[in-house]
């Protein structure tokens, strides 16, 4: 029960910050997430666009924000948005997106790996901290919601 | 060199068993300390850290990390192998209880007060979690750390409790003199070898939100079990029989301890915390006493060791106010009047110093430690820059202590230099300035000013000390 209080307060932060009026598009997506153990590329790549302004929650789809953060050129892994996405994509992506500036060896060799590092250090990730490791819907919009706010707060 | 041997096949044994994990990750880390004293003049190491952590396999992982070091102040090398820890943690559990955590090989261990025991142990770790209590238990052993390790950059571990322990330290050996250096043959290549045990019971948050700790805390002199001198060491020194008639000054008998604790922690008003705790030091120690029928007048025989540990702290915080924080401690450990020597040197009556297994403790000059030492410390920290918008500097971290230091009685302390002659009790405060310093996420750059003023009559040489620290990492 716990857990869901978290998400629930989450998410409502996060359409709070955000300001975005949940569309039936988003709410289907933040369903997806909340239900799985394992987040899709797709999903978690829609919430971060819409999250940071990259896209309008009523004009794209979930396949339609994946092609769109892969043409931005940012050296994210090329996923289909069925694909299960990983904790140091996630970080990559919403580095990129919400345009958080990395330490040393992130300004010099931009990756996943030095992102999860940075995030981990900003205490958005609050647990186990490996690129690799695959990541619940629950964290997507937990980490996704605190990057927001910290961003808000800068 | 048995040691080095095992700890090596620990670490075969250990990475061949998480050698299905896939996801790996690699990293390092550089350093560089430098310090300086009006006492001891410049030193500066330069180390490299090498890490490697699986991710979570099942409920299992894995991480590691050796440093290499260079001391430039004092030419030599340096190797340490920092940790080496396999956790194992399960959740949710149908039986017993909610939560069991474990960990298995060198990590750092500490009792609930961080007096007593607070160091890397190789060993193990079982923590099981039940809603309304805590359980762990630890235990481990110190002979396997090297002995000399440098003295800037790592924290080796510092379990020196008796005559024999100080005469090992004395004529130790880092490993690369022992593979290089002839001259080196017979030197100590390890630490003091000792065994711990700790157990500690929390009882989270019974009432008035305050948490109820309970502590015990044993470790043993592991000579007597082995024939550690001649395996390890060729130090000249023996452990002494009870009866030897003879007094030999840098020698000794086994010291074993044990300790029963317990502490109270918790909110008291707003934001002010506080923690009281209190421990019984007993166990025994060897010690030269009057002894008619022994044809000196005198011999060796164990004393039993009653000791006592008691401190309390109060931290309060000001979020509004720089994220500062104002905090005063005290500490009170008894000691030995009539003491002789710091290890080992009861005269008559029970042994009354009371001895940590860590030793030091205190400022960055003047450490120490717990031993017949009542001390204060007032402490300040704020980071004034953080609303600041100044690249690199804003989230500086300023933190200020003040240490005065007065021995409980007129007996021997953990500090060499004391005047034979001082009776009295106040022997010095130290004000200590610390800036800790983060312009990145990987880069971290502390700053530490240190001034002891000592007690004039209480030093053989009583002039001010200066030092000055500073310590850069990178990680990687």
């Amino acid at each position: 029960m716990q857990k869901i209080k978290v998400f629930i307060v989450s998410i409502v932060v996060f359409m709070v910050i955000t300001s975005a009026a949940i569309s039936a598009q988003s709410t289907e997506v933040v369903d997806n997430l909340l239900s799985s153990e394992t987040a899709g590329f797709g999903d978690s790549v829609y919430m971060i666009a819409v999250g940071s302004g990259l896209a309008d929650d009523d004009s794209v789809s979930v396949s339609e924000a994946v092609v769109l953060v892969n043409g931005k050129g940012w050296n994210v892994s090329q996923k289909s948005a069925d694909q299960a996405i990983s904790l140091g994509e996630l970080s990559f992506i919403i580095m990129q997106a919400l345009d958080i500036e990395g330490g040393i060896m992130y300004s010099l060799m931009p990756s996943p790996r030095y992102a999860v590092r940075e995030l981990k250090f900003l205490d958005l990730i609050t647990e186990e901290a490996h690129p690799d490791k695959t990541v619940s819907g629950g964290d997507v919009i937990n980490i996704l919601s605190e990057a927001i706010n910290m961003k808000e707060a800068r | 060199m048995k040691g080095f041997r095992i700890v090596i096949l620990i670490l075969i044994l250990v990475l061949a068993g998480t050698s299905q994990i896939s996801a790996l990750d690699v990293g390092g880390s550089v350093s560089s300390a430098t310090s300086f004293s009006t006492s001891a003049g410049l030193a500066n190491e330069e180390g490299v850290g090498l890490w490697l952590e699986t991710g979570k396999s099942g409920p299992y992982s894995f991480k590691t990390k050796l440093d290499f070091i260079f001391s430039a102040s004092d030419p030599g090398f340096y190797f340490n192998p920092d940790y080496l820890k396999l956790d194992a943690l399960y959740e949710d559990l149908e039986y017993g209880p909610s939560v069991l955590a474990t960990s298995l090989g060198r990590f750092r261990m500490s009792d609930f007060s961080g007096k007593i025991f607070s160091q890397k142990l190789d060993g193990f770790s079982i923590n099981f979690s039940y809603p309304a209590v805590e359980l762990r238990l630890s235990a481990g052993y110190t002979g396997l750390f090297f002995a000399d390790t440098g003295s800037l950059l790592t924290t080796s571990p510092s379990t020196t409790m008796s005559k024999t322990d100080a005469a090992q330290k004395s004529n130790a050996a880092d490993l690369f003199e022992a593979l290089t250096d002839p001259a080196a043959a017979g030197r100590a290549l390890f630490q003091s070898p000792r065994a711990v045990e700790i157990i500690t019971l929390t009882l989270p948050q019974v009432l008035l939100r305050q948490s109820i700790t309970l502590s015990f805390v044993a470790q043993e002199d592991m000579r007597p079990m082995f024939d550690i001198l001649s395996g390890y060491s060729a130090v000249p020194a023996v452990l002494l029989q009870e009866g030897e008639s003879i007094y030999y000054g840098d020698q000794g008998g086994a010291v074993d301890t044990q300790y029963i604790g317990a502490g109270v922690s918790g909110p008291l008003i707003d934001s002010l915390y506080h923690k009281v705790y209190y421990y019984f030091g007993t166990g025994r120690a060897m010690s030269y006493t009057t002894d008619a029928s022994s044809a000196t007048g005198s011999s060796y025989s164990y004393d039993t060791i009653i000791s006592h540990l008691a401190g309390f702290s109060l931290d309060y915080y000001m979020s509004w106010l720089f994220n500062s924080k104002v905090g005063l401690a005290v500490s009170f450990s008894t000691g030995d009047a009539d003491a002789t020597t710091y290890f080992e040197g009861n005269t008559s009556g029970d042994y009354n110093q009371f001895l940590p297994i860590t030793n030091g403790g205190g400022g960055i000059i003047f450490s120490p430690g717990i031993s017949n030492i009542i001390s204060g410390n007032l402490s300040f920290s704020a980071k004034p820059l953080e609303n600041l918008d100044i690249p690199f500097v804003s989230s500086a971290q300023f933190v200020l202590n003040a240490m005065p230091f007065f021995r409980t009685v007129a007996g021997p302390v953990y500090v060499s230099g004391i005047n034979p002659a001082y009776t009295g009790n106040y022997l010095g405060t130290e004000i200590d300035l610390t800036v800790n310093l983060r312009p990145f996420s990987d880069l971290g750059i502390i700053t530490q000013l240190g001034y002891f003023l000592p007690e004039i009559s209480a030093f053989t040489a009583a002039d001010p000390i200066f030092m000055a620290k500073l310590n850069v990492s990178f990680s990687y």
